[in-house]
């Protein structure tokens, strides 16, 4: 494969740092909520601030694995945003049924977009530092990885809050398939990437 | 059906222990509605942490049986498809990893037993399953031979022991994963580093595939891997997390004090000389050797100045960590001797066991007393004499007094130190373990007068006795039958340990 165009690299450069700004600036914004469930959504930026970054290493470096980690890491934040979403959504009630499960869905929609086993999102950030790594960014690898530690801190105090809303009925269901797909990813990681794989073919861009 | 190969014993038994925890968590409160009187709670809260320590006490088992063939040089392997290129779901039980899996499912069983007694036991299905699922993750970090799995199981694992001690101090558990946490990701940083440039995850051919990397490269591995696990082993400046854990979590707080600085020093062992060449990794014997004689002397310090019991045991814990580190940063030296490595690796298994002796009594004197503040517990020697023996002995031991196993660790060190002329981090470790001693005998000794009123203490559960009793009973069995971890620690050198060593690391 040729490499890439001096253009192509000052495109990938430019689109690196953005992702690296996107994914810093939303992380410091989601520690510091206005609202309940802000900081959950700031993380969801910050979480495609770095399919940005896949997404640029796959230009610097095409023969890596940019565009796979971009593609998992994409699913992975899409997959905790609508689990965040169900839980969140719900208006608050007095009743108890349902606010366990809400309580385990948000858990684990935090847990994908931080990047942390045993959900999808702990392979799709591996993915995207290699390829980070792959194309010679390594302060910007260090970056990604501080970064992603940093995200613990709105972690910590969205969980202390505990989940307003609960789960019951349809969305309960919907909730419980989404979480077992982001579970499944996690623990045989060799789904996600054939799910990747499989999408970047369909779409024609592998 | 044929029978069953010991590598799928050991997958079966990772996969099983955390879900048979979450099994106990689903099915304890159901049971517990059919209790109608405080003493049926009171019996039933034990069930729990008894199934935790039967799981526990299997696991010993299948550790021990692991044990010949491990040090005899036929690792058992266990490879499975994970992802199809990248990296694999692989375990090896060697002479590293099976003794460690003894000691984290010994070191595991002590705890469930000390829960089972602990009166003020709330939620109990929660912590046996955390604890056992967290004992789950480290075990199997410990056997991974990838580093994709090793970073997995380790985040895992943490993840399960911040559960667990948010359950009694949120704050210092939230504290304790934002440290360790860190850390992990330093290690993945590492990991990926060697990853990328080696072409392959898996542990084992790494040494051959580094060969070629540049200098500055293999020295930025072996310092992220190095500075990443700095927290797991308490070791300065990423020690601040278990005094925090020790004040507020109080009898949680033995599960990370004990299991996080086995996995530690197991994956600094397997990660440093197990798959790098540390002679070839510029720059690491200073930082190990200065990060190693800070890390003693903070502890032993902070250890003689401290007022409680339960701090005493986090500044032992943090001591502790010193002699391993100075062993790995003396090994950087080129004329190490291998005893020195040697050494690094019997600390990694004696100090957990010293330790336990010392944790394990401190909280069941808080329990008996209600307090563990030294001034207050005089005449506990006459009261309490078998948990001030595990507080004697395993303080002793850490400070390498003979006969204890810390004697023997530190023998080996020094000697390794002084034939590759290091006096000054020998001295350090002369002068830090006379500190440490002093700190434990004046411990004991303002426990000796017997106060006047008598100390008061309550009824406690003959767990908790039970389980300073079999801390005790390891520690001397260590300290009598050394020979055979010697031996081991020869076996390890020639197999897991000295893969890159090229020599370097033959025993003499």
């Amino acid at each position: 494969m040729s490499a890439p165009s001096a253009l192509t690299s000052a495109v990938a450069m430019i689109a690196s740092v953005l992702g690296a700004a996107l994914a810093l600036y939303a992380t410091i914004r989601a520690a510091r909520p206005q609202a309940p469930g802000q900081g959950f959504g700031w993380m969801v930026i910050a979480g495609s601030g770095y399919v940005l970054l896949a997404l640029a290493a796959a230009l610097a470096a095409p023969q890596g694995d940019g565009l796979q980690a971009a593609a998992i890491q994409a699913g992975a934040v899409l997959l905790a945003a609508a689990l965040g979403g169900l839980c969140l959504g719900q208006s608050k009630d007095g009743s108890s049924s349902g606010k366990a499960l809400a309580a385990v869905v948000l858990f684990g929609a935090w847990l994908t977009l931080l990047g942390l086993p045993p959900m999808v999102g702990f392979h799709a950030r591996v993915l995207v530092y290699r390829s980070l790594l792959q194309a010679g960014w390594h302060g910007t690898a260090a970056v990604a990885l501080a970064v992603s530690a940093a995200g613990l801190v709105p972690a910590f105090s969205a969980l202390s809050l505990g989940c307003p809303g609960a789960l019951r009925g349809g969305r309960a269901a919907i909730a419980v398939i989404l979480l077992l797909a982001a579970l499944v990813g996690g623990m045989y990681p060799g789904f996600a990437v054939s799910t990747a794989n499989y999408l970047l073919a369909a779409l024609g861009v592998r | 059906m044929g029978p069953l190969r010991p590598d799928t014993i050991i997958l079966i038994w990772l996969l099983v222990l955390p879900f048979f925890g979450a099994l106990c968590a689903a099915l304890f409160p159901r049971l517990s509605l059919g209790v109608h009187s405080e003493r049926e709670a009171e019996a039933m809260r034990r069930g729990p942490f008894l199934l935790g320590a039967l799981a526990s006490l299997m696991g010993l088992g299948l550790g021990i049986s692991l044990f010949p063939s491990a040090v005899g040089g036929s690792a058992v392997t266990a490879d499975y498809w994970w992802t199809k290129d990248l990296y694999h779901l692989r375990f090896q039980a060697d002479a590293l990893s099976a003794p460690v899996l003894v000691a984290l499912c010994g070191l595991g069983l002590l705890v469930h037993l000390h829960l089972a007694g602990h009166p003020l036991t709330s939620q109990p299905h929660h912590r046996a399953a955390l604890l056992l699922a967290a004992q789950g993750c480290l075990a199997g970090c410990c056997l991974s031979a990838d580093l994709i799995l090793i970073c997995f199981l380790l985040q895992l694992g943490l993840l399960c022991l911040w559960r667990l001690v948010h359950l009694d101090a949120p704050g210092a558990a939230n504290s304790m994963l934002s440290v360790t946490f860190v850390g992990s990701a330093a290690v993945l940083g590492g990991a990926l580093l060697i990853w990328v440039r080696a072409g392959d995850s898996s542990t084992a051919p790494l040494a051959m595939l580094l060969t070629a990397v540049e200098p500055s490269a293999l020295a930025w591995m072996g310092i992220l891997v190095l500075v990443g696990l700095l927290p797991l082993i308490a070791s300065f400046p990423a020690n601040g997390w278990l005094p925090r854990v020790a004040e507020e979590g109080f009898s949680l707080a033995l599960a990370p004090a004990l299991l996080l600085p086995v996995t530690g020093m197991c994956l600094l062992l397997r990660l440093l000389p197990g798959t790098m060449t540390l002679a070839l990794l510029p720059g690491l014997g200073v930082v190990a050797l200065t990060l190693g004689a800070a890390t003693l002397w903070w502890g032993a310090i902070r250890s003689l100045l401290t007022g409680s019991l339960r701090h005493l045991a986090a500044w032992l814990t943090v001591a502790q960590a010193g002699p391993f580190l100075i062993a790995l940063g003396a090994a950087a030296n080129a004329n190490a001797p291998s005893g020195i490595v040697r050494g690094a690796a019997l600390q990694a298994l004696a100090a957990p066991v010293a330790l336990a002796a010392v944790w394990l009594a401190t909280n069941t004197i808080r329990c008996r007393f209600g307090t563990d503040s030294i001034p207050e517990l005089a005449g506990l020697l006459k009261r309490a004499p078998l948990a001030s023996l595990g507080l004697l002995i395993g303080g002793l031991s850490v400070a390498g007094i003979p006969p204890f196993p810390g004697f023997h660790v530190q023998r080996l060190l020094m000697s390794g130190l002084l034939a590759s002329h290091s006096y000054l981090p020998a001295v350090a470790l002369l002068g830090a373990d006379a500190v440490i001693t002093i700190a434990v005998l004046d411990t004991l000794r303002r426990m000796l007068p017997e106060a006047r009123p008598p100390l008061s203490a309550r009824w406690s559960s003959p767990w908790l006795s039970a389980s300073v009793a079999l801390a005790v009973l390891a520690l001397m069995l260590a300290s009598v039958a050394f020979a055979p971890l010697a031996t081991w620690s020869e076996q390890a050198l020639r197999g897991a340990l000295s893969i890159s060593g090229g020599g370097l690391f033959t025993p003499r």
